[in-house]
């Protein structure tokens, strides 16, 4: 239990660092047209009446100095409750999962000391693990067995050329630092740009994207971060990206 | 005017996603309790947060087979014990072993198999 114990220390003490609040007036340069706001109010308005909690830790963008990581690990510790840990990540003995007379409450890791010191987010896990990745902050393991390794590829997709809310970038870089192709190919995507039917109602019902995007990856409620490629930037954007396929619609 | 339909099924679905989400665990927590509790053990509780920080999705999803559907692997104790699904690492191996049973065995009486942590897809039959 000692050398466990130790380990996972060892794996959380990541390098002290300040990140700016990654949340930006971008989002609100989605609303672009009319049916976007008003479609986006209501559902914000939709969303108090569900879920207050969730709703502000989506929509408000916390002031710098919550977003910020904590001073360090160790004063968010379980050794020291309640006052200095951030309202951002739940204690365990409070998440409505784990049962707080378990005995490994008081062995396993409470999420705010693993996750405070990594850049912040808004949404999921209220950390940008492609920024935690490239920048070095976590490295986890891309192989057990020795004869297996990662690909990445550097091909962005764009998709929904023509829709009402700005342009989807699909980036195969981030993705297949932490993925396989056959996590998705074919299964999921044919591998032909434009061949998959995907629409965003499909999505939301966890279909395509939203397989990984409301369970794991960051949720559906951060528009822009797909839909990422305003109109008037697309041409820039193009020349930004050095391997590119563009779906035309039909 | 077409877009509008899908603003309002985007508007329906969300909603529908956020009213049943458990808005408090942690985002992408698995809870496994297809035989742990009616053998009088607690539900399973699977972090992803936790293992993401240390291990790629592929390794898991790829590499080791765990398919990407909550509920979808068959995964029971005595073939964790050799050495299948989760048992391929909590071996005192790559991580400690199967005897910390508490370690996994610490969810609340009662939770039913699934992903919790606010935000989640899949389908109607979900919420
Ligand atoms: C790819 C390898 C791997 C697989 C597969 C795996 N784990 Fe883990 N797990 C780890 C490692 C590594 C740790 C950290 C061990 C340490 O701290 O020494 C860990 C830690 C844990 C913890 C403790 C977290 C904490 O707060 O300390 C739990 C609970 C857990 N695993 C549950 C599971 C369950 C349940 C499964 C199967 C559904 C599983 N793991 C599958 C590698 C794995
Ligand atoms: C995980 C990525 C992702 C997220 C997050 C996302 N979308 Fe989409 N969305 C897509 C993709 C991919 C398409 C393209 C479907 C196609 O090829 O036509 C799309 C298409 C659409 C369309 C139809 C095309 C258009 O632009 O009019 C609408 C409307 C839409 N999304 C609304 C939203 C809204 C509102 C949100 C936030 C609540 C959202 N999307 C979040 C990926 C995403
Ligand atoms: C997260 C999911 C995902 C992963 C992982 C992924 N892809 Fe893709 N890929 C896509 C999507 C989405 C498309 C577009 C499909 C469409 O529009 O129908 C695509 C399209 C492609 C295309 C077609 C491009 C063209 O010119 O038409 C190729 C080739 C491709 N992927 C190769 C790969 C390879 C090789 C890997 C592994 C290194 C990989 N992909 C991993 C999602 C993924
Ligand atoms: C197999 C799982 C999976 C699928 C399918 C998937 N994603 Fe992702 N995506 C991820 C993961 C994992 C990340 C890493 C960030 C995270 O976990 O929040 C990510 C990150 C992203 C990012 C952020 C990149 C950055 O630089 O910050 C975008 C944009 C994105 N995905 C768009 C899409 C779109 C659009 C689709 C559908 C065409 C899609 N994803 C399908 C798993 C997936
Ligand atoms: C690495 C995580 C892990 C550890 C450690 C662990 N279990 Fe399990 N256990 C599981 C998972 C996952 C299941 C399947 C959960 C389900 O769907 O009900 C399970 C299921 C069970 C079941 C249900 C019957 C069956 O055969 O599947 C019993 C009983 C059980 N475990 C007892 C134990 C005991 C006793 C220990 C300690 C010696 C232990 N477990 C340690 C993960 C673990
Ligand atoms: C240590 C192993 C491990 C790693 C690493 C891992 N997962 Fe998982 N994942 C699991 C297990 C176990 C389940 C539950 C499977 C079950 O219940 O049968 C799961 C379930 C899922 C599901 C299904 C959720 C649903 O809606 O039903 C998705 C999607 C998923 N993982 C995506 C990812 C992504 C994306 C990553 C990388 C960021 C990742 N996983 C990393 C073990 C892992």
């Amino acid at each position: 239990m000692d050398s466990r114990q130790r380990e996972a220390g060892k794996m959380t003490r990541f390098r002290r660092r300040r990140t700016a609040a990654s949340f930006s007036s971008d989002t609100w340069t989605v609303a672009r047209s009319w049916p976007v706001v008003c479609a986006l109010s209501t559902l914000f308005a939709l969303l108090v009446a569900c879920n207050t909690e969730t709703l502000k830790s989506i929509s408000t963008p916390s002031p710098p100095s919550a977003s910020a990581p904590t001073e360090n690990a160790a004063v968010a510790a379980p050794s020291s409750p309640a006052a200095s840990r951030s309202e951002k990540w739940k204690s365990l003995t409070a998440d409505g999962l784990h049962d707080p007379r378990s005995p490994a409450i008081k062995l396993l890791q409470q999420p705010a000391e693993a996750l405070a010191p990594l850049p912040s987010d808004e949404a999921g896990n209220k950390v940008d693990w492609i920024a935690a990745l490239d920048q070095g902050l976590i490295n986890p393991r891309t192989n057990i067995r020795p004869d297996t390794h990662i690909n990445v590829l550097d091909l962005d997709i764009f998709l929904s050329l023509n829709g009402a809310l700005p342009i989807v970038k699909f980036p195969h870089r981030q993705h297949t630092m932490w993925l396989d192709c056959e996590n998705c190919h074919e299964q999921i995507f044919k591998k032909k740009a434009g061949a998959t039917p995907i629409t965003m109602t499909d999505i939301l019902e966890g279909k395509y994207c939203g397989q990984c995007h409301g369970a794991v990856a960051f949720p559906l409620t951060e528009c822009n971060r797909c839909h990422s490629v305003l109109h008037r930037d697309f041409k820039k954007a193009l020349a930004e990206s050095k391997n590119k396929v563009v779906v035309r619609p039909k | 005017m077409k877009p509008s339909i899908i603003y309002a099924a985007v508007i329906v679905l969300i909603a529908g996603i956020f009213h049943t989400g458990s808005g408090n665990a942690e985002y992408a927590d698995v809870v496994l309790n297809k035989r742990a509790e009616k053998q009088g053990m607690r539900p399973v509780i699977y972090p992803h947060w936790f293992h993401r920080i240390r291990f790629r999705c592929k390794v898991c999803h790829h590499e080791l087979g765990f398919k990407m559907r909550a509920g979808a692997n068959d995964i029971s104790m005595s073939a964790i014990i050799d050495g299948k699904y989760c048992g391929i690492c909590h071996n005192n191996d790559v991580a400690w072993g199967v005897e910390n049973c508490d370690l996994c065995h610490s969810g609340l009486p009662g939770l039913k198999t699934g992903i919790k942590g606010g935000a989640q897809t899949g389908g109607p039959g979900r919420w």
